[in-house]
């Protein structure tokens, strides 16, 4: 039979083959109309950063959505409406990239809105640069996206608080009460671990404070007795901690088996979402952390934006930011469209790097990096809801020691 | 401070042997590597939160409820997707396991969300002093269990009727077959059995740390570690296994640093597979020439 | 090939007497006695089909093409070492990554023109490989496998750690190796089809048979002098080079890199998946299973979940219902078809060309 097997062979490869350069075209065809402007964003949705990434896709699809009811946008003298297109990158770099591209060129997504964290947007960045085509992104700290292109993005925008503002926080904060002083640091080897971790180890002595131990750790790190015990046993009263909210639970669960009871205690990033209290109880309470929009300035369009936010179950303050950051950018993005009267890649790149004007996230205007840095404040659990206690508002006292550790 | 550790290590090396015990126990009797050993584990974890949640039952108490159900799913699993599948090889069994392992995960994403779940209890915010070093109860909680499971299966296998089946089909199944063992039926019961163990593991793991659809893999790797160092088949291995790997992390932790603790495992991993492939009570391996 | 190859070719007597019907099974026979000019016929035209892409492929098309043929690739070294050389490896992640950290490197750090850091990161896996061949090659079976998941891990806890290349931040490419698609077509289009050159001549060749003795019955093999540690050693490293350079293909893509991603399991899971529901230890079987995987995870781009449980669920069902995988199912029904128009064979008898089960017992 091995000549049936040789024409079975080739027939059927010849289809196969012929029917795989289909398939392509097919996943790949099917032009948008042109009648909606298409804008686009890859989330991760599912996967370790999943977090995040709901809030972001709540986010810009309200904005979308309200500037649709609104009856869109005016571009060339016509009424376009949005199209916002969504994919799930499952938090995988990889994925966000071919994600980015087929935005880019399946959807003709005349710009896109970013994913968070810097291997994502550092990702999608790169996708932006090589294609020309503008992205603005959110929820990815300054320093580390800037470090991701040394010779300076041109296509890609970013809006949130710089890491050196950022680091010094807890300082002031810790200033606020009394303690010997005495740092210990727990940092995660991810790229935010690091950066942060760097700066902090740098400012301590400023403030004059000292870092005694520093426990750098895998994210995942599921067991921490002996980081702990060396915590406790070099008498640190102050504790930072820079990881993912799983592993800051684990921290926190364990601090509190083995009694190890700082007066203060950061779980940067980790304490910021609303599972923080879910997973902890009052064990959470007193815990700080930073966030990047002060409710308290009362920008434009606030209230709004926090209803809608609690309204899509976002109700951490950290996540209510994070909403606002979103909704925010595109707002930033529909207006250049307008302003720039076009939908094309470089007119309206140059555009956005025009935009100054004040939005519910605060006043936005980009540096010649193509960054803008928004002011972080620090936030503190209190009976499970955060409040601002650095920079001082009225109504709010620091609570200190930590009760949750207690 | 390194005594202290080796206390650490210790409890929290109890911990890996409930993890561990079932992955061993199918290896021994079907020669099956169960690539889907991280979503049992973490499948349970899942169970006793549903239960949790709607019953006001301590989490471990909730394993009257899920040790039956995970029971039945591990026998069922075994009898229609894995029996076909024995005698094609240990390769077609990985990709099977393989598969519902990528099923399983899926699952959990699809049913429960994206977000770290944990199982609560007033026990996992406590410590015992040991010796002077604080361990937190849930670890002496898991040593305990472990100490239990490894004797109680040993007893089942050593004393039981039908241990003395497990053991023959084990050995030789067309042996086993001719004596009028159902093997089929034996190899059912012990996947089932492997998921009652791992439903234990698995809700030890929900209440000393979270967990979420994608953990599953990481606890299936440290199970690959536990059992390639205690002898993949050997249930005092696992033992042994479990309560070594968790002094190694500990003392490696506190010597050179916790993020190069995976990596001095997972290098300890292929060095026993060099030296000693069959860990410290397997069975001889056979290696190519 | 299966045993059923060698029967001979029967003309059953009926059909000789009736006209329309010997003319068919004629036309039959001619295209059998064909056969082989088919199907390089069949090659050639789908090469200059692939040859031309970009004069009718969009540029978001070319950018499917480059995944895809990049996939095939990738799936087809795994094949070779796990398919034809029977050692299951999870540790092929390794050779992704290193090949894209090389290209990057050395794009970063030295003046090495592009298309020689490609060689280079092919080297450097297959050298990686040839050290992990060393470490295991005397290991069996799952053995083998746990062992090599263990080398991929603790590579990649290494490059979280390592500042040279880094660590967890990673690298960026430099802008000037940022090539234009059409470039990254041809470059992934080359890759696959030098891989598939190689390995089919590979395994249609005396290191292909003693390699497939091996992988059948080691000691068998032994026994009639082939060793199977230098011949493992060669299959690793060859295998590891073809996908070290299609890392370094990824990288220039992506033009950023970073360890969790570049490291990540699912490079090698995805091979896996491929190989299998395509058609294990079989050279088209890898193409077949990458178009349905891919096209799968294509289509269904909003629904992740969905896409990674129906793959789950199809692996099954494969491993289940039809272990030589798509491949072996088209091949097996179209062979019965023809079988059944010659009227050679009853249609309701089995056909002989299935795929041999492996053992005699039957017990379970």
């Amino acid at each position: 039979m091995r000549s049936i097997n040789k024409v079975a062979w080739s027939m059927l490869f010849s289809t196969f083959l012929a029917l795989s350069i289909a398939a392509c075209g097919a996943a790949g065809g099917g032009a948008a109309s042109n009648q909606p402007v298409v804008i686009g964003a890859t989330l991760p949705l599912t996967g370790p950063l999943s977090a995040v990434g709901p809030i972001l896709k709540a986010a810009y699809q309200a904005a979308v959505d309200d500037v649709n009811a609104a009856g869109g946008i005016e571009v060339n003298g016509t009424k376009a409406k949005i199209n916002l297109v969504i994919l799930d990158n499952t938090s995988d770099p990889n994925t966000a990239s071919s994600q980015a591209t087929t935005l880019y060129l399946q959807d003709n997504a005349v710009a896109l809105l970013g994913p968070f964290t810097p291997p994502l947007t550092i990702a999608v960045s790169n996708v932006a640069e090589r294609l020309k085509r503008p992205l603005i992104a959110t929820a990815t700290p300054v320093e580390a996206w800037l470090a991701g292109r040394p010779s300076g993005w041109h296509y890609s925008w970013d809006v949130f608080f710089d890491e050196n503002q950022q680091t010094n926080l807890v300082f002031q904060t810790a200033n606020l009460t009394t303690t010997n002083k005495r740092v210990a640091l727990f940092t995660d080897t991810e790229q935010d671990g690091i950066t942060m971790g760097k700066l902090w180890l740098q400012k301590a002595p400023q403030y004059g404070y000292t870092i005694v131990y520093h426990a750098v750790f895998p994210v995942g790190t599921t067991n921490f007795s002996s980081q702990i015990a060396a915590a406790k046993a070099a008498n640190a009263q102050v504790l930072i901690s820079q990881m993912i909210p799983p592993d800051a639970t684990a921290l926190w669960k364990q601090m509190k088996s083995l009694s190890y009871n700082p007066i203060v205690a950061e779980g940067e990033k980790g304490a910021s979402t609303s599972t923080w209290p879910q997973g902890l109880g009052s064990v959470a309470e007193g815990t700080i952390c930073t966030n990047f929009w002060p409710r308290s300035s009362g920008y434009p369009g606030t209230s709004d934006l926090v209803a809608k936010s609690h309204k899509a179950g976002f109700t951490a303050s950290a996540e209510t930011s994070g909403f606002v950051a979103g909704y925010s950018i595109t707002q930033v993005l529909l207006d250049t469209i307008v302003r720039a009267n076009s939908t094309s890649p470089d007119p309206l790149n140059t555009a956005i790097g025009q935009t100054d004007k004040t939005y519910t996230l605060g006043p936005i205007k980009f540096g010649t990096n193509h960054a803008d840095s928004i002011p972080a404040i620090m936030v503190q659990w209190q009976n499970n809801t955060t409040v601002q206690v650095y920079p001082q508002v009225s109504g709010v006292t620091f609570e200190a020691p930590n009760k949750g550790l207690a | 401070m390194f005594f202290y550790h080796l206390i650490d290590g210790f409890f929290l090396g109890g911990l890996y042997v409930t993890i561990a015990v079932g992955l061993t126990l199918v290896f021994g009797v079907m020669k099956m590597v169960n690539l889907a050993q991280g979503e049992f584990l973490i499948g349970a974890a899942y169970l006793a939160y549903t239960v949790t949640t709607h019953v006001n039952l301590d989490p471990l108490l909730s394993l009257i409820i899920v040790v039956p159900i995970m029971f039945v799913i591990g026998y069922a699993v075994q009898r229609v997707i894995l029996n076909p599948l024995i005698k094609r090889g240990q390769e077609t069994l990985l990709v099977a396991t393989f598969g519902l392992a990528l099923i399983a995960e899926t699952a959990f994403a699809l049913v429960f969300g994206n977000n770290t779940l944990a199982l609560n209890a007033p026990y996992t915010l406590t410590g015992i002093t040991i010796f002077g070093d604080t361990v937190r109860t849930i670890y002496v909680i898991a040593f305990v269990a472990a100490v239990l499971m490894v004797v109680g299966m040993y007893l089942i296998l050593t004393r039981l009727r039908f241990g003395k089946a497990v053991r023959a089909a084990a050995e030789d199944p067309a042996a086993a077959a001719s004596v009028g063992i159902d093997v089929p039926l034996v190899y059912g019961v012990i996947f089932g059995v492997a998921a009652v163990l791992s439903a234990v593991g698995g809700t030890l793991i929900g209440l000393s740390y979270g967990f979420g659809p994608t953990s599953g893999p990481e606890w299936l790797l440290r199970s690959f570690v536990v059992i390639v160092l205690g002898g993949m088949g050997s249930l005092w291995g696992a033992l042994l296994g479990g309560i070594l790997i968790g002094v190694i992390e500990e003392v490696t932790a506190s010597i050179v640093g916790a993020q190069f603790r995976d990596l001095i495992v997972f290098a300890f991993l292929v060095l026993i597979l060099i030296i000693r492939p069959q860990g410290l009570f397997g069975k001889k391996v056979s290696v190519a020439k | 090939m299966t045993l059923s190859d060698r029967q001979p070719e029967s003309i059953p007597p009926e059909s000789m007497e009736q006209p329309a019907k010997r003319t068919w099974f004629e036309m039959m026979r001619a295209l059998k006695r064909s056969g082989r000019w088919i199907k390089w016929g069949a090659l050639v035209l789908l090469l200059l089909l692939a040859l031309l892409g970009p004069t009718y492929l969009s540029v978001f098309e070319l950018t499917l093409a480059f995944m895809l043929f990049n996939y095939m690739t990738l799936a087809q070294s795994w094949n070779l070492l796990g398919g034809y050389g029977g050692q299951f490896s999870l540790g092929h992640s390794l050779f992704v990554g290193a090949g894209s950290y090389t290209v990057a490197v050395l794009l970063l750090h030295t003046g090495m023109p592009l298309y020689l850091t490609l060689l280079v990161s092919g080297g450097v896996a297959s050298g990686l490989a040839a050290i992990a061949a060393l470490l295991l090659m005397r290991l069996r079976e799952v053995y083998f496998t746990i062992g090599s998941l263990g080398l991929s891990v603790a590579a990649l806890t290494w490059m979280i750690n390592w500042s040279y290349t880094g660590a967890s931040s990673g690298l960026s490419l430099p802008p000037t190796a940022a090539l234009d698609y059409t470039a990254l077509y041809y470059l992934s289009l080359a890759l696959l089809v030098l891989t598939m050159v190689c390995i089919v001549l590979l395994v249609r060749s005396p290191f292909g048979l003693r390699l497939m003795a091996i992988r059948d019955d080691e000691e068998a093999a032994a026994e009639l002098g082939v060793y199977s540690l230098p011949v493992k050693l060669t299959t690793f490293t060859i295998s590891a080079f073809f996908v070290g350079v299609a890392g370094g293909l990824i990288v220039l893509n992506n033009l950023s890199i970073e360890p969790n991603s570049a490291f990540s399991l699912n490079w090698v899971v995805t091979m896996i998946i491929m190989t299998v529901i395509g058609g294990i230890a079989t050279s088209t079987g890898p193409l077949i299973g990458a178009v349905v995987v891919f096209t799968l995870q294509q289509a269904l781009q909003g629904y992740q979940s969905w896409s990674t449980l129906l793959t789950g669920v199809l692996l099954i069902l494969i491993i289940r219902l039809a272990p030589g995988g798509i491949w072996n199912m088209l091949i097996n029904g179209f062979q019965r078809l023809i079988e059944i128009s010659l009227k050679l064979r009853p249609a309701n008898q089995q056909s002989t060309s299935q795929r041999e089960e492996d053992t005699v017992e039957n017990i379970v």
